[in-house]
């Protein structure tokens, strides 16, 4: 919900409740007075009734006039309300009664003058009315305010909002946040701007340090690999030494893969490798075959593809060969001899496909770093996500799924 | 082939020199910038290794400094920043190539021949190997003129055979010179015992059997003796 319909809510809400009340104590109070002004009037009716009763009967004819009876019999004052029916309104209208005793020449007699009230149904609903307009007028002009003012009221913070869905650390163009009068604006773009910098600052820190291990794990490997590289040469060697030597060679090269690796991983996260302009992917893939091709025959897996030419899209030419040669090698590796792969382009994706038998474990964890089906595989287990960070920094869809005895990798674009 | 070597690892600067020397070149070594200035001020160079990363200064001002000085002089950038932006500035700069550490000595020992093939541009295309006769332009193998059939990738096998014969050569450094950095997430390198396995028949089939041999399995020696 937004926002402004959320405050909006609250204040018609507020606005009925307390219109709701106060109609009601304002029609109470109304009510009260109407039934007092009546009891006064009926009262100094009384006394001139009285007054004429004891007077002579041509004024106490007049003066007995409709509202006015007297029965005989005896009772005490009162005052009460009771229903009349009126001939002129022909439905029963609210009258206040007062009931007095009045004795006269040994007979006691019960006068009743009666007095019409203010019907308070006609009140109700002249008030209810009234209220209900001026209600209307009021929401209506809340909402339109409310409307017209958020706009201006917020603006910084929207300002605040889009600048900050901008933001992205390590990016070139920094946080500029809009000045503004409105001191809780003010503080929440000084808390920002801090927030801002402190990330800004640990992405360098992390970014850097990342960058520097690698680097200066570089030089170290690159003396074991060339020393071993030396001691190779050695005529004197025997069997023994020699493929002990081999061997600190490949798991040198190993470990250097997985430097690399990871090294090129954080440049990924990094966002280093961004694109502005499309590149021919088909040009990239069909390089990519031709420089695997040859192993797939001595591994007598069938290469078939379905490449269409001229495939534009926006993508780093780092990343797309890191792409199509880590989907290739993976099928390459994974594919048993005799069986078969394909390798598809077109305008909306790239699909490499192999024969094999479905995932011992869990599929979805396929493209987690240091990964592997078999924990014994010499691999890096980095492949794959290597394939899922190169695609995702791209704004690409990556996916794997087993159809029909294939393993199939998708990249959609 | 006179080289000179800008590297400050003593180590690292003692094992290249050490393998380089063995093909005959005379390579000299500093360890810091000045040093570097100094001797390419004092000596002409067919070849420089400059690590970027040296003391005193940038390998990259280096680069740019022989460039313009002694235009002749190959340029090979050793980096242990293996970034794609690093490798175009040094390319940018007049670097001939750029080798990322950690590499193969037998890699740059190829980088280094090539180099020199391509800037001596009096020289023919052809390299010879006992028998045969490798023309690099037109990337053709032939012994006593009868041409080998043989694909890119044997090809390049061959090549850089020749580039370190006499050298024992192990598998990585094969994979990696012939898929690049693509193979090596692969893990096993059987693969290339089949290519060898591939070149060696040929190479038999032209009457020069003994040139490659397999080093008690775990690499490969070239010689034409």
């Amino acid at each position: 919900m937004k926002l402004l319909t959320r405050t909006t809510l609250v204040y018609v809400t507020i606005t009925i409740a307390v219109f709701a009340l106060g109609s009601w104590l304002f029609y109470s109070f109304l009510n009260d007075l109407v039934i007092e002004e009546a009891t006064e009037l009926i009262e100094i009716k009384k006394d001139i009734v009285l007054d004429a009763l004891e007077s002579d009967s041509v004024v106490r004819e007049s003066l007995l006039a409709e509202d006015v009876h007297i029965i005989k019999g005896s009772v005490e004052e009162y005052i009460t309300d009771t229903l009349m029916y009126d001939s002129l309104m022909e439905e029963p209208v609210p009258f206040r009664v007062i009931h007095f005793p009045f004795d006269k020449d040994g007979i006691e007699y019960h006068v009743m003058i009666s007095r019409p009230l203010l019907e308070s149904e006609d009140l109700q609903e002249g008030m209810i009315s009234s209220f209900l307009i001026s209600l209307g007028i009021l929401i209506v002009m809340v909402v339109l305010f409310m409307w017209i003012a958020s706009r201006r009221v917020w603006k910084p913070f929207f300002d605040t909002l889009a600048e900050l869905k901008r933001f992205a650390p390590g990016k070139k163009n920094a946080l500029s946040l809009p000045e503004t009068r409105v001191k809780e604006f003010r503080e929440l773009n000084i808390a920002i701007d801090n927030m801002a910098a402190n990330i800004e600052a640990s992405f360098h820190a992390l970014k850097s340090f990342s960058e520097n291990a690698a680097h200066e794990i570089q030089t170290p490997l690159a003396v074991i690999q060339s020393t071993t590289e030396v001691l190779l040469q050695d005529e004197s060697l025997t069997e023994e030494q020699h493929n002990k030597i081999a061997h600190l060679s490949s798991t040198t090269a190993r470990l250097s893969n997985i430097v690399s690796t990871l090294l090129l991983l954080t440049r990924i996260e990094n966002k280093q490798f961004q694109q502005e302009t499309p590149i021919d992917l088909s040009e990239v893939v069909n390089g990519k075959l031709e420089l695997f091709r040859e192993l797939f025959e001595q591994k007598s897996i069938s290469l078939n593809n379905s490449i269409t030419p001229n495939i534009k899209v926006k993508l780093h030419r780092v990343l797309a060969e890191i792409l199509v040669s880590n989907l290739i090698v993976n099928a390459l590796r994974h594919t048993n001899e005799g069986g078969y792969a394909v390798v598809v382009l077109n305008n909306s994706e790239f699909t490499v496909k192999n024969s094999g038998t479905p995932l011992k474990g869990d599929a979805t964890r396929i493209f987690e770093r240091f990964y592997k089906e078999d924990q014994s595989e010499l691999s890096t287990g980095l492949g794959l996500s290597l394939v899922k960070m190169a695609a995702e920094a791209s704004g690409l869809q990556i996916s794997y799924k087993f159809e029909n005895g294939n393993h199939v990798f998708s990249l959609n674009f | 082939m006179k080289i000179l070597l800008v590297e400050d690892d003593p180590e690292l600067r003692r094992n290249i020199r050490q393998y380089l020397s063995l093909e005959g070149h005379m390579v000299e070594a500093a360890s810091d910038f000045a040093g570097a200035i100094a001797k390419t001020d004092e000596h002409a160079y067919e070849c420089v290794l400059v690590d970027i990363t040296i003391p005193g200064g940038s390998g990259l001002d280096l680069v740019k400094k022989i460039k313009k000085d002694q235009p002749t002089t190959g340029v090979i950038i050793i980096s242990a920043k293996n970034s794609p932006d690093d490798k175009v500035s040094g390319l940018d700069l007049g670097a001939d190539d750029y080798i990322a550490k950690p590499f193969h000595l037998s890699e740059l020992n190829a980088r280094v021949k090539s180099l020199s093939r391509r800037m001596n541009q009096s020289g023919s295309a052809e390299v010879e190997a006992g028998e045969l006769r490798v023309n690099t332009d037109s990337r053709t193998v032939a012994v006593n003129d009868r041409v080998l059939s043989l694909t890119p990738k044997e090809y390049e096998l061959l090549l850089y055979f020749i580039h370190n014969k006499n050298r024992v050569i192990s598998k990585e450094s094969i994979a990696e010179r012939l898929w690049g950095d693509d193979i090596s997430l692969n893990g096993s390198y059987d693969f290339i015992y089949s290519h060898v396995k591939n070149l060696r028949k040929k190479l038999g089939e032209a009457g020069c059997s003994e040139y490659v041999q397999a080093i008690y399995g775990t690499g490969y020696r070239f010689s034409v003796s």
